[in-house]
C-alpha cells in the first residue's frame, strides 16, 4: 500500500460533544469550531444518510448536507435541548439532521404555493416511515468509515512524528492491509527478516504495541463524540457490529 | 482523498470491521500455519534475552547461573540439544514457558509456550535424570503426544518428544514390575 502523498495537516479542538450545547459558557467560540469541525469529517456520513433514507439526488444531499453544518442547526437544537446530553450523537444528529431537511421542503413548498398558487407536490417530502432500516443504517457505515479513516490518519502521524517505522510496518502488514486491501497478513518470518527481531516475543510485542496505538487512535476520535469512557467503547462496539453485518446496503456506494 | 482514505471508502464493510476493537480486545495474532516459523525463530532466540526481560530476580539469576558454568548455551536450541545441560536453567525455561502459556495476552503462542514447556520438563529427565515437575507421567506423556503431533512440530523437537515419550512408558513399565511404588 502506498503512503499517503499528502496528510491534512487538520488539528481537531479536544472538546466533548457534550459540551458544545451549554449555555453561557465562555469559550463558546472554541466549542462551536469543534462541532464544526466533527461534522465536516463526517459530511459524508451525512449524505449517505441523505440518499439512502431520504432517497435525495446525490446532488441534492450534497447541498442540504452543506446548509445543514453551515447553518448551525445542530448547534441550535443542542442548545434548546436540556436533555440533548443523553442520547447517542448519531441518533441526536440524524433526527436533527431530518428535521433539517423536512423544514427545507417545508419552507420550498410554502414559497412555491405562494408564488405560484400551485399544489405542492407530495413527491417532494421524504417519506421517512416507508424506507427500510437497512436504509437509516447507511449512515452508520458510512460514519464508521469516517471513523477508521480519522484514527488511521492520527497513527499515521504518531508513528511518523515518533519515526518508529516498524510499528508502522507491522501496523500496515499485520492489520491494516487485511482489512483494506483483502491480502493476506504479512508473513511473520517476513517481518523477522526485514525488522531483525530476535524473538518471537519481540515480534509478538511489536504487533501488540501496534495495536494498541491503533486502538488509541480510534478511541480518540469516538471520544470526540461520545460522552464518557464506558460510551467510547459502547460505541466502538456498536460501529463494529454495524460494519460486521458484511452486507452493502442500499445507498452506501453513492459516495465512495 | 488519500490512497488510503480512498481504500477505507471502497473496502467492504465486514472487513472493515476488524479495525474496530479496543484496547483490552485479545485477538489471536498469529495464524495457524505460522506457528513452524514462530517455534524455530524461538529455539534461535537468546534464552538469557527471553528470560531476562522477564523481571529483575529473574535475569540476575540467569546471568550468575550462566556466568558460573561458562555454558556455551546461547539459544534455546542449544539448550535443549545440550548433552548435560544445567537443571535450574531448565527450570527456569519452564517456569518461563508456563508463565506464557497462562498469560491470556502472552507474547508466544499458547501452543509454542506448552511446547518449550514440555520440551524443559523431558530434557531435565532425559539428560539430568530430573523430575522438574509435579505433573504426573501419565499427564507429561498426553501433552507430549498431543504436541508431536502438531504439523507445525520441527524435526529436533518431534525427536526429543518421542525420545521423551519412550522413556516415560519405560518408566511405566518399570513401575509396574516392581511393584505399586512410583519412581523418584
Amino acid at each position: 500500500m502506498g503512503r499517503d502523498s499528502t496528510t491534512p495537516a487538520e488539528t481537531f479542538p479536544a472538546t466533548h460533544w457534550s459540551e458544545i450545547g451549554r449555555a453561557g459558557a465562555a469559550d463558546a467560540e472554541c466549542r462551536s469550531k469543534a462541532l464544526d469541525a466533527l461534522l465536516r469529517r463526517y459530511s459524508s456520513a451525512l449524505r449517505h444518510h441523505l440518499v439512502a433514507r431520504l432517497r435525495l439526488s446525490p446532488q441534492k444531499a450534497e447541498d442540504l448536507a452543506q446548509g445543514f453544518i453551515a447553518d448551525r442547526i445542530l448547534e441550535h437544537d443542542l442548545a434548546k435541548r436540556a436533555d440533548a446530553r443523553r442520547g447517542r450523537f448519531r441518533a441526536l444528529l440524524k433526527t436533527s439532521l431530518e428535521n433539517y431537511v423536512r423544514s427545507h421542503f417545508r419552507r420550498a413548498s410554502a414559497k412555491k404555493r405562494s408564488s405560484d398558487k400551485a399544489f405542492v407536490n407530495i413527491d417532494e417530502y421524504p417519506d421517512l416511515a416507508a424506507v427500510s432500516d437497512d436504509a437509516g443504517r447507511a449512515m452508520d457505515v458510512a460514519w464508521a468509515r469516517g471513523v477508521i479513516e480519522e484514527a488511521l490518519r492520527r497513527m499515521r502521524k504518531q508513528c511518523a512524528d515518533s519515526e518508529d517505522h516498524v510499528l508502522w510496518d507491522v501496523f500496515e502488514e499485520r492489520i491494516l492491509k487485511p482489512a483494506l486491501e483483502n491480502a493476506p497478513p504479512g508473513p511473520y518470518a517476513e517481518l523477522v527478516r526485514r525488522h531483525g527481531f530476535r524473538s518471537p516475543t519481540q515480534v509478538s510485542s511489536a504487533l501488540i504495541k501496534a495495536r494498541a496505538a491503533y486502538a488509541v487512535c480510534l478511541r480518540s476520535v469516538v471520544a470526540e463524540y461520545a460522552r464518557s469512557e464506558e460510551d467510547v467503547a459502547e460505541e466502538i462496539a456498536d460501529l463494529r457490529e454495524i460494519l460486521s453485518r458484511g452486507r452493502e446496503i442500499a445507498g452506501e456506494t453513492a459516495y465512495r | 482523498m488519500t490512497d488510503s482514505a480512498k481504500l477505507i471508502h471502497e473496502s467492504e464493510s465486514s472487513r472493515l470491521a476488524d479495525m474496530m476493537f479496543t484496547e483490552t480486545d485479545s485477538p489471536q495474532l498469529w495464524q495457524p500455519e505460522e506457528l513452524g516459523d514462530i517455534l524455530r525463530h524461538e529455539m534461535s532466540a537468546a534464552v538469557e534475552f527471553e528470560l531476562g526481560g522477564l523481571n529483575g530476580a529473574m535475569a540476575e539469576r540467569l546471568r550468575r547461573l550462566t556466568s558460573a558454568r561458562r555454558l556455551l548455551v546461547k539459544s534455546f536450541g542449544d539448550l535443549l540439544g545440550h548433552p548435560n545441560p544445567p537443571v535450574e536453567l531448565l527450570e527456569m525455561v519452564k517456569e518461563y514457558a508456563k508463565a506464557l502459556s497462562r498469560h491470556p495476552a502472552s507474547p508466544l503462542p499458547r501452543e509454542i509456550a506448552m511446547a518449550l514447556y514440555y520440551a524443559a520438563i523431558v530434557v531435565a529427565h532425559l539428560r539430568c535424570g530430573k523430575r522438574i515437575s509435579k505433573l504426573k507421567d501419565q499427564e507429561i506423556r498426553a501433552g507430549l503426544e498431543r504436541i508431536a503431533a502438531r504439523p507445525w512440530m520441527t524435526g529436533d523437537l518431534r525427536k526429543l518428544f518421542e525420545e521423551g515419550l519412550d522413556r516415560f512408558r519405560r518408566d511405566a513399565e518399570e513401575r509396574k514390575d516392581h511393584g505399586p511404588k512410583q519412581a523418584s
